[in-house]
């Protein structure tokens, strides 16, 4: 019951966020300088052809009265029509959202196991080589920047050697193995700084949890190393690792917008971007508030699973 | 027969599309209301025109067959090419270039060849005077017109008459590719027509791969994902000038960087103040500094070296610091000027700006630099609402036109919508309407060179150099012909076995 | 079973610079019970760990350590693992943290048996008989509970449970007796006497507790600073502790009341600094009978029998504190009084309707079974915890029950004084800014003046004033008290309510607080209300004793 209140409380909490977010956008999109039918024509349109295009667009309507249309139109689960592509929002958006989660999931895949070894590893050996060759590496990974590992893994993997494409979509109708082929050079830059921050971010839970007296007693106890770690350690640092995750998303799903470039991927993060360049502002919302509506999401699941992790919390 | 015949060497390995890395095109790919050259390399691959440019600048036949005008450049009349027909099966006739030119010079259109047409054409000015002839009845005299309706006006290509909007499901068109399929932010793929009127085909398909930036295109055409970058600028691609595996296609244009100067304030009021600020500039190495050579010398008007009409016997104009800070001295500003130069974040232009600011710290006149997003720098891109338009000194961007007709009335007519330097000067606005409505070469030679010394003596703007539009393709792919405005013709293109 | 249960020969442990255990010999015979005595930070849980071979890496450990007969450093890993797992058992000194949070305790008590090879049915089919057998109510309820939803006492046994699964040779409990009331500290006591008679276990309790480890132990081991300075049979080494330290300690836990029998002994000074310690005795720079020879070169083993004692000057009683304050006799005028009063906890009524009246220069000791409301009266008094029926009066006037009603003037005049200062005390601030809130908020002093007040406070609570500047958890457990009681004490309050004011303190430590409680009461006529288990504790103290929980 308290765990049922507790979500329903963090759902009306995630609307609420959402709906700030909305205005935030909303106001922002304002402020940008320039409209939407100067981007879309260019610098050195005709003015008359902007204003037609406008009005065309119903860009040039009042701030709140288009406001409050978008928000009607929301509510009826109408994401509205794109300013720039003059197509129904939801498409665009399904589309791009539906790429940045393959490669997120992918990414996820590539770094959280190695980094659950990695800090456990270092945490094990802390102080010892293994754990300042993690520690130090970790911290390096995370501070070289996507488009580094991104440029240096396209050229070597990809235009070097050739094992690798280095365009991330496949042609149509590929089947899931020539997908991950495609994906993996994609998923690699994301996944090392996850697996810096993570491997770190782990260690040092682990640490915490192997200096705590639980772990000990299981130690003192004579239980064998993987038993510890699997029943004892684990579970004491998967709420951390959970909550980070979660917290990583947006990074994930909407922060990866060199990769993005870089690979041909046009994700979430791209959409957001062309679309605020564009001052496409229906694209704009629902890109952004689809995205933060998944973060919301994800920050609630964590906390559920960690409430349900951590007896002591509930 | 004879056609099998000609694509057989091809045909003998099952045939790998073309792939071309380009630019996304952000938005909707509609002919009426594509600005960016993405979009246009788009229309211009199922699309076509009544005239093609060429290479050279010369015009060349494509849907039209044969044009002339009367004697006062006020009516054209253009007869069109039998038997082409659309992707859809119907014919082409002069009622589809009716309505595709009523449509795109229509005010109440969101038409971006509005700037084109602006005073030129207006709808009602184009009639049908038969089914394969059209009547163009202009506004003033345009002996350029032509132009107007070529592969320069990149909207301008002909669609059948009962289109509209909804173009980007089918890419219709009359030309040698018609489209397989599109995906928005990704790429598009178009099939051989093989009823062109234009004969064989060479590629069986081309696949075009849209990219957000230049890098990863670059990329992809070493590690061989792509066969052809549409367009690259040679900031951040220096490498593939001198690569061995691939060729750079150089097409000479007038596409240049613009550096205004209020003429109607101080303190670049007085025409001796900007031609000291024309004189500080060291224009050869700005050229091989910035752009490693890829581009010509600007002698600070936009009649380029390309345009045929363009005197070349006017003199250069070259860096002389001693003459700027006398003519300085001789303006009353020998004490130093202070200004802000107001310009946009693209390509290499924040360098350029750098350099502006230290040839002028030289001769005493103090700038500041303040490099803009594109979207802020042109605002509404009218007069008191745009920092382009408003800016005592700024930097702007003008893509290749193939005639300088609409640089020259937007750019410096005292009414011109591009007037950044708000240049006023009637003996200019003559000039410029004698060059428009100049019917034979020597007339607007005779014009051109007026103009060309005119803007020298006045200096509303700097233009220091004229940059190549590069495309580049792996080495072994032979036939891409390219304008300058950023399309590619492909019918002919394709990589040789070796 | 033949040979010691556990043999120590010549222990040394390093960290570094940092010498934590010196050359200690210690045996405990099979099905024997030996006590390691000593202040916190001597050394007692770095040798708990030794003998499990549960020391970091980085510790240096020289000597030899054997468990029923099979010497540990040898061992490889999984040899190491199995004697763990049968062999040796060790109960940690805080039980719950010892379980691990995310499991169920069915989980974690059942992993014990299954390392004994036995199936999860026979594995709970024992853990329940074992949790009947350590007189828990409702054994299968504790299986299913987590270790939050527990109390101390209940994982303390599962803490055993989980010992003596395995039918140890050896068991090692670390202070199992603190903040345990004399009952439980017993019946605890009793129990693992009881279990470890039936299987043959022998045991090394480790305790600061001198009296319970005389209770179950019949040998004693004196730890301190790391060296054994002190070994032999209990009952010898508790009717005449022959080290000064032993003595000492022996004679600093409270007994009698303070008016009649003057104030507790104390040893002035603390520990030396391991990574530093004196040449000679370690204990030379407390010792009163400390000579030139004490503080040079090796120690003779003084041995009489088998009571062995590291001392050139042994047999020589802790002395007496100067003077002592004369005793004064309570004045007559109420402070604090309450009628009827019902203390209520989470909705419910769990003790009174209890009276109590509290004149000035009076101490009022409340005792009771831990869960039995003692602590919440005291919240009561304060206003925290708002009684469910009564009244309060304060000086004659009438109190509000809620804090929030009460005025600042009423606020000052009550302070309270809790267990732990660690938690009492905002870590982030340094002791001045600690000792100048209440005197600049409750006392109403202008900066100035709350400045001026600050050293008579630390005098008051004799506390260095070169201390001022460092944050509390720089200071000793008996430092942080002081610091705590001198917050009390800033804004000039009439009534002192003290919380177990002593229990997480050592012994000596525990004798100078009491001390100072003492002055405070006599000198400065505070009237102190003094919630304890520790009947020792408000015997000194208490000139009453209310006792509540059970029956009335």
């Amino acid at each position: 019951m308290s765990g049922l209140r507790f979500a329903a409380w963090r759902v009306v909490l995630g609307l609420i966020t959402l709906w700030l977010l909305s205005v935030i956008v909303f106001a922002a999109a304002r402020v940008l300088p320039g409209d939407v039918g100067r981007a879309i024509l260019g610098p050195l349109a005709d003015a008359r052809a902007v204003a037609a295009l406008d009005h065309a667009l119903g860009a040039d309507r009042g701030a709140l009265a288009s406001y409050i249309e978008w928000s009607r139109g929301l509510l009826q689960g109408d994401f509205g029509v794109s300013y720039a592509y003059r197509t129904p929002v939801a498409p665009l958006v399904a589309v791009a959202l539906g790429r940045s989660l393959r490669l997120a999931c992918l990414i996820l895949a590539v770094a959280v196991p190695p980094a659950l070894a990695a800090g456990l590893t270092a945490a094990h050996f802390a102080g010892g080589r293994i754990d300042r060759l993690l520690t130090l590496g970790g911290l390096a990974l995370t501070v070289v920047p996507e488009f580094v590992t991104a440029i240096l893994a396209m050229l070597v993997f990809g235009i070097a050697l050739r094992w690798l494409p280095i365009s991330a979509e496949p042609p149509p109708g590929a089947g899931a193995g020539t997908w991950l082929r495609h994906l993996i050079l994609p998923a690699l830059p994301g996944a090392v700084a996850l697996f810096g921050y993570l491997a770190r971010t782990l260690r040092e839970a682990s640490l915490a949890a192997l200096q705590s007296d639980y772990l000990r007693a299981a130690i003192l106890k004579g239980l064998a190393w993987p038993a510890i770690l699997v029943r004892h350690l684990l579970p004491n640092v998967l709420p951390l690792l959970l909550t980070v995750l979660a917290a990583q998303l947006s990074y994930l799903l909407g922060g990866l917008v060199v990769v993005e470039t870089l690979f041909r991927y046009p994700g979430i993060g791209l959409l957001i971007l062309s679309a605020g360049r564009a001052h496409d502002f229906p694209l704009l919302q629902a890109s952004v508030l689809v995205l933060g509506a998944f973060v919301v999401a994800a920050s609630l699941a964590a906390d559920l699973a960690v409430r349900w992790l951590t007896p002591r919390a509930a | 027969m004879l056609r099998g015949a000609a694509a057989l060497p091809l045909a003998a390995a099952p045939e790998r599309p073309l792939r071309i890395a380009c630019d996304m095109p952000v938005g909707r790919i509609d002919p009426l209301t594509v600005s960016q050259t993405s979009g246009l390399l788009m229309l211009a691959q199922t699309g076509e025109f009544l005239l093609r440019v060429a290479p050279d600048g010369s015009l060349r036949p494509m849907l039209a067959v044969h044009w002339e005008s009367n004697e006062d450049a006020t009516l054209w009349r253009f007869r069109l090419r039998p038997g082409v027909r659309f992707h859809d099966g119907t014919v082409l006739n002069a009622g589809d270039v009716v309505a595709t030119m009523d449509r795109l010079s229509d005010p109440a259109q969101a038409s971006n060849a509005l700037s084109v047409f602006r005073s030129v054409l207006s709808p009602g000015g184009t009639r049908a005077a038969g089914p394969l002839a059209v009547e163009f009845r202009l506004d003033a005299p345009d002996g350029h017109f032509p132009y107007a309706v070529s592969s320069d006006n990149y909207n301008a290509i002909i669609l059948p008459a009962g289109r509209a909007g909804d173009w980007e499901a089918d890419f219709i068109g009359t030309g040698p590719f018609r489209l397989a399929h599109y995906t928005p932010t990704l790429g598009a793929r178009f099939e051989r027509n093989p009823d062109w009127w234009g004969g064989a085909v060479r590629p069986a398909a081309t696949e075009f791969l849209f990219f957000a930036d230049q890098q990863p295109q670059i990329l992809a055409l070493l590690g061989d994902e792509a066969d052809i970058v549409a367009q690259f600028v040679v900031s951040g691609a220096r490498g593939l000038l001198d690569d061995p595996a691939c060729h750079v296609i150089r097409l000479p244009s007038a596409a240049h960087r613009q550096i205004h100067m209020r003429t109607d304030r101080p303190p670049f009021a007085d025409a001796r103040v900007r031609r000291a600020v024309a004189l500080s500039l060291d224009r050869p190495a700005i050229l091989s500094g910035l752009l490693y050579g890829q581009g010509v010398l600007g002698n600070d008007s936009p009649c380029a070296p390309i345009y045929p009409e363009t005197d070349l016997a006017v003199p250069q104009r070259a860096a002389n610091p001693g003459a700027a800070r006398r003519l300085l001295a001789e303006a009353g500003q020998a004490g130093g000027i202070a200004a802000t130069l107001v310009t946009e974040r693209l390509q290499e232009i924040p360098d350029l700006a750098v350099i502006v600011q230290q040839a002028c710290a030289a001769i005493g006149i103090a700038l500041e630099i303040r490099v803009e997003d594109p979207a802020l720098y042109y605002g509404t891109a009218q007069r008191g609402s745009s920092d382009w338009l408003d800016s005592d000194f700024g930097i702007t961007d003008y893509g290749h036109r193939a005639v300088p007709d609409v640089l020259l009335q937007a750019g410096f007519a005292s009414n011109g919508a591009w007037n950044a330097a708000h240049f006023r000067d009637p003996r200019c606005d003559s000039l410029i309407a004698a060059y428009r409505a100049a019917r034979t070469a020597a007339a607007r030679r005779a014009a051109s060179r007026a103009i060309q010394e005119l803007l020298l003596a006045q200096t509303p703007v700097i233009i220091p150099y004229f940059f190549d539009f590069l495309v580049a393709t792996r080495r072994d792919v032979t036939g891409v012909s390219a304008s300058a405005i950023g399309q590619l013709f492909l019918a002919g293109a394709g990589r040789s076995a070796a | 079973m033949s040979g010691p249960a556990l043999e120590i020969a010549g222990l040394s442990v390093r960290f570094g610079r940092r010498s934590i255990l010196h050359d200690v010999s210690l045996s405990v015979a099979a099905g024997g019970a030996t006590g390691l005595v000593g202040e916190s930070g001597c050394g007692k849980t770095t040798l708990a760990l030794a003998v499990l071979r549960g020391l970091p890496p980085q510790a240096e450990i020289a000597g030899r350590i054997s468990v029923a007969g099979q010497r540990l450093d040898p061992l490889d890993r999984a040899a190491l693992r199995r004697l763990r797992a049968r062999q040796i058992a060790f109960v940690f000194q805080d039980p719950v943290r010892a379980l691990n949070p995310a499991l169920r305790i069915g989980r974690q008590l059942a992993e014990s048996f299954r390392l004994l090879g036995q199936t999860a049915q026979e594995g709970r089919r024992e853990s329940l008989a074992l949790l009947a057998r350590l007189r828990i109510a409702e054994p299968e309820r504790l299986l299913r509970a987590y270790p939050h939803e527990i109390s101390g006492g209940q994982a303390q046994r599962v803490g055993l449970a989980m010992a003596f699964a395995k039918r140890p040779a050896l068991l090692v409990l670390d202070e199992p007796t603190t903040g345990l009331d004399p009952d439980a500290t017993a019946s605890m006591l009793d129990l693992v006497a009881g279990l470890r008679s039936e299987r043959g276990t022998a045991l090394l309790l480790i305790s600061h507790d001198l009296a319970a480890v005389g209770r179950s132990c019949d040998r004693i081991g004196v730890l301190y600073a790391g060296t054994l300075v002190e070994e032999g049979p209990a009952s010898a080494l508790l009717a005449r502790p022959r080290h000064p330290y032993t003595s000492a300690l022996a004679r600093c836990a409270p007994r009698g009341s303070a008016r009649r029998r003057g104030p507790l002994p104390t040893i002035e000074g603390g520990l030396p600094d391991p990574a530093e310690p004196p040449p000679g005795c370690r204990f030379t720079p407390r010792c009163p009978f400390a000579k030139r020879d004490c503080r040079a070169g090796a120690l003779p083993a003084a041995t009489r029998l088998d009571h062995v004692v590291l001392c050139n000057h042994p047999d020589q009683a802790w002395p007496d504190p100067p003077g002592g304050l004369p005793a004064s006799a309570p004045r007559e005028d109420v402070v604090l009084s309450a009628e009827k009063l019902s203390v209520r906890r989470q909705g419910r009524v769990i003790a009174g309707p209890l009276s109590l009246r509290l004149r000035a220069g009076e101490t009022l000791g409340v005792s009771g079974r831990s869960g039995s409301g003692k602590s919440s009266l005291l919240r009561s008094l304060l206003g925290l915890l708002p009684p469910a029926a009564g009244t309060l009066n304060l000086a004659g006037s009438p109190l509000a029950p809620d804090w929030r009603q009460r005025r600042r003037a009423e606020l000052a005049a009550i302070q309270p004084v809790f267990q732990n200062p660690d938690e009492a005390l905002n870590r982030a601030l340094t002791v001045r800014a600690i000792l100048l809130r209440p005197l600049r908020r409750l006392a109403g002093l202008s900066r100035a003046e709350a400045a001026r007040r600050l050293r008579p406070i630390l005098d008051q609570v004799r506390l260095d004033p070169a201390l001022l500047d460092r944050h509390p958890r720089s200071l000793s457990g008996g430092q942080r008290q002081r610091v705590a009681i001198a917050h009390a004490l800033a804004s000039g309050p009439r009534v002192l309510l003290c919380d177990e004011p002593t229990t997480a303190l050592d012994l000596s430590v525990q004798a100078a607080i009491l001390n100072l409680l003492v002055e405070l009461r006599d000198r400065d006529g505070l009237a102190i209300l003094l919630v304890s288990h520790d009947s020792g504790v408000i015997g000194f103290l208490c000139d009453h004793e209310i006792h509540i929980g059970g029956t009335q």
